[in-house]
């Protein structure tokens, strides 16, 4: 098993992502140096209140918990949506950190630009984070001098933003994910890696818009997601293991706006065709 | 029966056109320095979407999705709102109606998105009330996009 110099970020709850990491890692003999468990209670209004009650760690946990319920997936729909993938993810069950990695730092924030989570990232003896999550990041982690991957379910520069997964269907007719340092912009990292993958279809797959929409979230993009990270520390980290040397390029300078979160109705029509009958 | 592409955008520029006379009566601050947006997308470059107003209107579309909020004066670069006064209502629809031609005409799918969320009320905006015609225009401009343009050839 190679030990990849590279720290997870993964903020807890509800993150099928990191699960999709790990595991297609291992699949090839790779695991990450150390895994940042993250309990965070974020920003918004709910959850500072239910933090002005509870204190940081009480809340920070039952969130945890509410998130991991609400990833959750149907068996009967994951198993339907993995059908073509080896792994099987599972929403909703945290990956044991413990057997995935030699370190394991558990840690409780109140949001992601909470200072201790930058004293940890210094602390920690690594540079290069593997970020696990979605949203912004705060700008005060790349001023730190950090080297922040991401994977992000889009082909860059096409397309940024939201809802990544549904817009590639939608204007490029196939998935597509990138691999990139990220930077203070958003999706505008230098660029490491890209591919595209066939569009997935499921003819007469009969669920509702929500619920399918949700399940290829949490147990279809992640897939995509980790092949392709693993692909690239297979084949591109160099001898000497430094992960900050991957080569990446500036991204080409496209003139286009980002994609914000789809509307229902639209993802309603991408949605229905993958599930046309053949 | 559905609509075809030149008949949507034949309705569409129609109702531009009527906004357009009467929302012109009503117009006229103007102040140096100040991008005025119910003056700006009432003229002809917004209706014929000419090429120096598509970074404008993509502006917009990043304050309807994100700041979820339209005011009438901004900074010239559209960074920032000036003063807090609300776009007005018919300019609001307007814009709706601008964000349907465009999506139609550049085949870009963020417009249309954007107009949905619009009519969705994305703007909390209980004057702006949008008639039934207007919301059918919508979804005439998605059927076009998903039948001519792309979502069932492409998925």
């Amino acid at each position: 098993m190679t030990t990849v110099p590279l720290a997870l970020l993964v903020f807890r709850g509800g993150c099928p992502v990191t699960q999709a990491y790990l595991e297609y890692l291992s699949l090839h003999g790779m695991q990450p140096e150390l895994i940042m468990a993250i309990d965070y209670v974020g920003e918004t209004r709910r959850s500072q209140d239910l933090r002005r009650v509870l204190g940081l760690r009480a809340s920070a946990r039952l969130l945890r918990t509410w998130r991991n319920r609400s990833a959750r997936v149907p068996a009967e729909l994951a198993n339907i949506l993995q059908k073509e993938f080896s792994i099987k993810l599972t929403p909703g069950c945290e990956p044991d950190y413990e057997s995935a990695a030699p370190n394991v730092l558990y840690l409780t924030v109140n949001s992601y630009s909470d200072p201790r989570l930058l004293t940890a990232m210094r602390d920690c003896g690594l540079n290069t984070f593997l970020y696990c999550s979605g949203g912004r990041v705060p700008a005060s982690l790349f001023q730190a001098g950090f080297s922040i991957l991401h994977v992000h379910p889009g082909v860059v520069p096409h397309i940024r933003g939201s809802d990544g997964l549904l817009w590639s269907l939608l204007v490029r007719g196939r998935p597509g994910v990138s691999c990139f340092y990220m930077d203070a912009g958003i999706d505008t990292g230098r660029l490491i890696d890209t591919i595209e993958y066939q569009a997935p279809n499921w003819p007469g797959l009969d669920v509702e818009p929500a619920i399918l929409y949700h399940a290829l979230l949490q147990c279809y993009d992640p897939h995509l997601r980790a092949s392709l990270l693993a692909t690239v520390l297979k084949e591109r980290l160099p001898i000497n293991n430094n992960i900050n040397e991957l080569d990446a390029k500036g991204q080409m300078d496209v003139e286009s706006g980002h994609y914000y979160a789809m509307h229902p109705e639209l993802r309603l029509r991408v949605l229905s065709k993958l599930c046309a009958p053949g | 029966m559905r609509k075809t592409k030149d008949e949507v955008l034949f309705q569409i520029n129609d109702w531009l056109k009527a906004s357009l006379v009467e929302e012109r009566k009503k117009s006229g601050c103007t102040k140096e320095d100040v991008f005025d947006l119910e003056d700006e997308i009432h003229s002809n470059a917004w209706f014929r979407l000419d090429d120096a107003i598509g970074p404008k209107l993509d502006r917009l579309r990043k304050k309807v999705e994100v700041a979820r909020r339209l005011f009438r004066f901004y900074a010239v670069d559209l960074s920032s709102a000036i003063e807090p006064i609300m776009l007005s209502a018919s300019s609001v629809r307007y814009l709706y109606v601008l964000f349907l031609k465009a999506a139609l005409v550049q085949s870009d799918f963020r417009y249309l998105n954007s107009a949905l969320k619009i009519v969705d009320n994305i703007l909390h905006r209980d004057d702006c009330v949008f008639s039934e015609e207007l919301r059918a225009l919508a979804f005439s401009t998605l059927d076009v996009m998903d039948e001519e343009l792309g979502i069932s050839d492409h998925v």
